[in-house]
């Protein structure tokens, strides 16, 4: 009995809309369109990029976990390795004013002292860091060239450089990899690990 | 003055391996935030007889560190023990966490004002030596609005029986055990479960509750949606909805905080997904 209320539970799961409240830039899913200023001032649209693999990183120049993964950890010059093969790649900084590793002069710098060819997108008023669900610095998104979501989550299995058990695995990397293969995405969706994105109230 | 003092930060720092933020001039050292010692439960080593070791975190106010399950930012509280040869250690223990909210829906799990986590030594028939030495290795993330990585040793020497065996540190490790979550069959409440839109409900209602609250681990954190709890005349009933999960998903995991009036009780969480 309780099977067959399964099996109708399994049917209403097919059928069920996407939960955009839930669970905003979901895998799988069109990735939610933005606009937003560099530390240029230049404004980037996700839109405009169609055609081409976009990376997004949620990032806060003074989170020790985006410190950690820039200075010596998985990101040290993954992105330039990566936008040299084409890859677009964006780091997102959804800080209040106020907080840590917030605004455009601190990040303008950051670029500098990690030194990144890659933009630092500043979203102040976090919406498009709430419209992606993003928590976590780091926090990643692979979205393909047709716009849609195929990696969510962590970098990496090892936070700060430790590794729970097991191989490292760098997720991004692999997920790209994939990508450019043609093969399924393995994983594509982990729980992504670091400080708070630091939005405001 | 302030020449010593800063001098005094960096050698901590250094000691410590620990990651400062760059306003150290307003982030305090790692050590001023968390301080961790080794205690044990027994003044002796008895033969064959078990010692409870207890990892203490003495967290400053306004700070916080994390659960086994930081939630969804932060990083869990490790601490590694070690005893002399031919003693067995048991698993590393968790009391029951709280929890903490920030904007944009952040919510995580941890701990503040202080924390223990436990092991258990089991002797051997016949310890060697004069003494018996044990040690834990603990690393955590400590947070305010930011947060500072933080990673300490400490150890603690015991005799080996002769006098009175005695307890130690009763109040602590009393206070901290009750906080240890009990075998879930002690709470005697039946999980009723739901289908409904595309996700699965779970109710628990708790006769005698004015407060309930799950704390998911991980395999269980990433398919939770969303809890509340409805107050009802002399019980409280938390409702849980989860996200669909895969059949050989690992089953429900975490901790039931159940508040009796002034008595708080955490409940191991354990059990298979309806069917």
């Amino acid at each position: 009995m309780r099977c067959l209320m399964k099996a109708a539970f399994l049917t209403l799961l097919l059928c069920a809309p996407a939960r955009a409240q839930d669970a905003p830039a979901e895998v799988g899913k069109p990735a939610p369109d933005f606009t937003l200023p560099d530390t240029d001032g230049k404004p980037v649209k996700l839109a405009a990029l169609r055609g081409k693999t976009v990376v997004l990183e949620w990032f806060n120049p003074d989170c020790p976990f985006v410190k950690h993964a820039h200075g010596k950890g998985e990101l040290l010059a993954m992105a330039a390795r990566h936008t040299k093969k084409g890859v677009v790649w964006l780091a997102i900084n959804s800080g209040a004013p106020g907080k840590q590793g917030h605004g455009v002069e601190r990040n303008a710098k950051a670029r500098k002292e990690y030194a990144l060819d890659h933009p630092v997108l500043i979203d102040e008023n976090g919406k498009v860091g709430r419209a992606y669900g993003a928590k976590t610095t780091p926090q990643m998104f692979v979205i393909d060239a047709k716009g849609t979501v195929v990696y969510a989550g962590a970098i990496d299995n090892a936070p700060l450089g430790e590794i729970g058990g097991g191989k490292a695995h760098n997720y991004v990397e692999g997920a790209l990899e994939s990508l450019g293969q043609g093969k399924k995405i393995d994983p594509d969706k982990t729980k992504s690990y670091g400080c708070s994105v630091k939005y405001g109230g | 003055m302030p020449w010593p003092r800063t001098l005094a930060a960096l050698l901590l720092v250094s000691c410590h391996g620990s990651e400062v933020e760059p306003t150290a001039s307003a982030t305090p050292a790692p050590r001023e935030i968390v301080r961790l010692s080794l205690l044990a439960e027994r003044s002796q080593v008895e033969p064959g007889g078990e010692v409870e070791l207890a990892a203490r975190f003495e967290i400053a106010p306004g700070w916080h560190i994390y659960w086994t399950n930081p939630g969804d930012s932060g990083l869990p509280t490790k601490a590694t023990f070690a005893a002399p040869p031919g003693f067995a250690l048991g698993d590393v223990v968790y009391p029951g966490p709280a929890s903490f909210r920030s904007p944009g829906g952040v919510v995580t799990y941890g701990y503040t004002g202080e924390a223990v986590l436990f092991a258990r030594a089991q002797a051997p028939a016949a310890p060697a030596g004069d003494s018996s030495s044990f040690s834990v290795s603990a690393s955590w993330l400590a947070c305010r609005e930011n947060c500072v990585r933080g990673k300490a040793t400490a150890s603690v020497s015991l005799p080996p029986a002769g006098a009175a065996d005695q307890r130690a540190h009763a109040a602590i490790l009393d206070r901290q055990r009750a906080r240890v979550p009990r075998p879930w069959a002690e709470l005697g409440v039946k999980p009723s479960w739901a289908y409904d839109a595309g996700e699965m409900r779970l109710d628990l209602d708790v006769p005698g509750a004015s407060a309930i609250e799950l704390f998911p681990l991980d395999g269980t954190g990433s398919v939770l949606r969303a809890q509340s709890v409805e107050q009802k005349e002399g019980r409280a009933v938390l409702h849980v909805r989860f996200a669909p999960v895969d059949p050989g998903h690992a089953p429900l995991r975490g901790a039931l905080r159940v508040v009796r009036g002034a008595k708080i009780v955490y409940y191991s969480l354990d059990f298979p997904w309806p069917c």
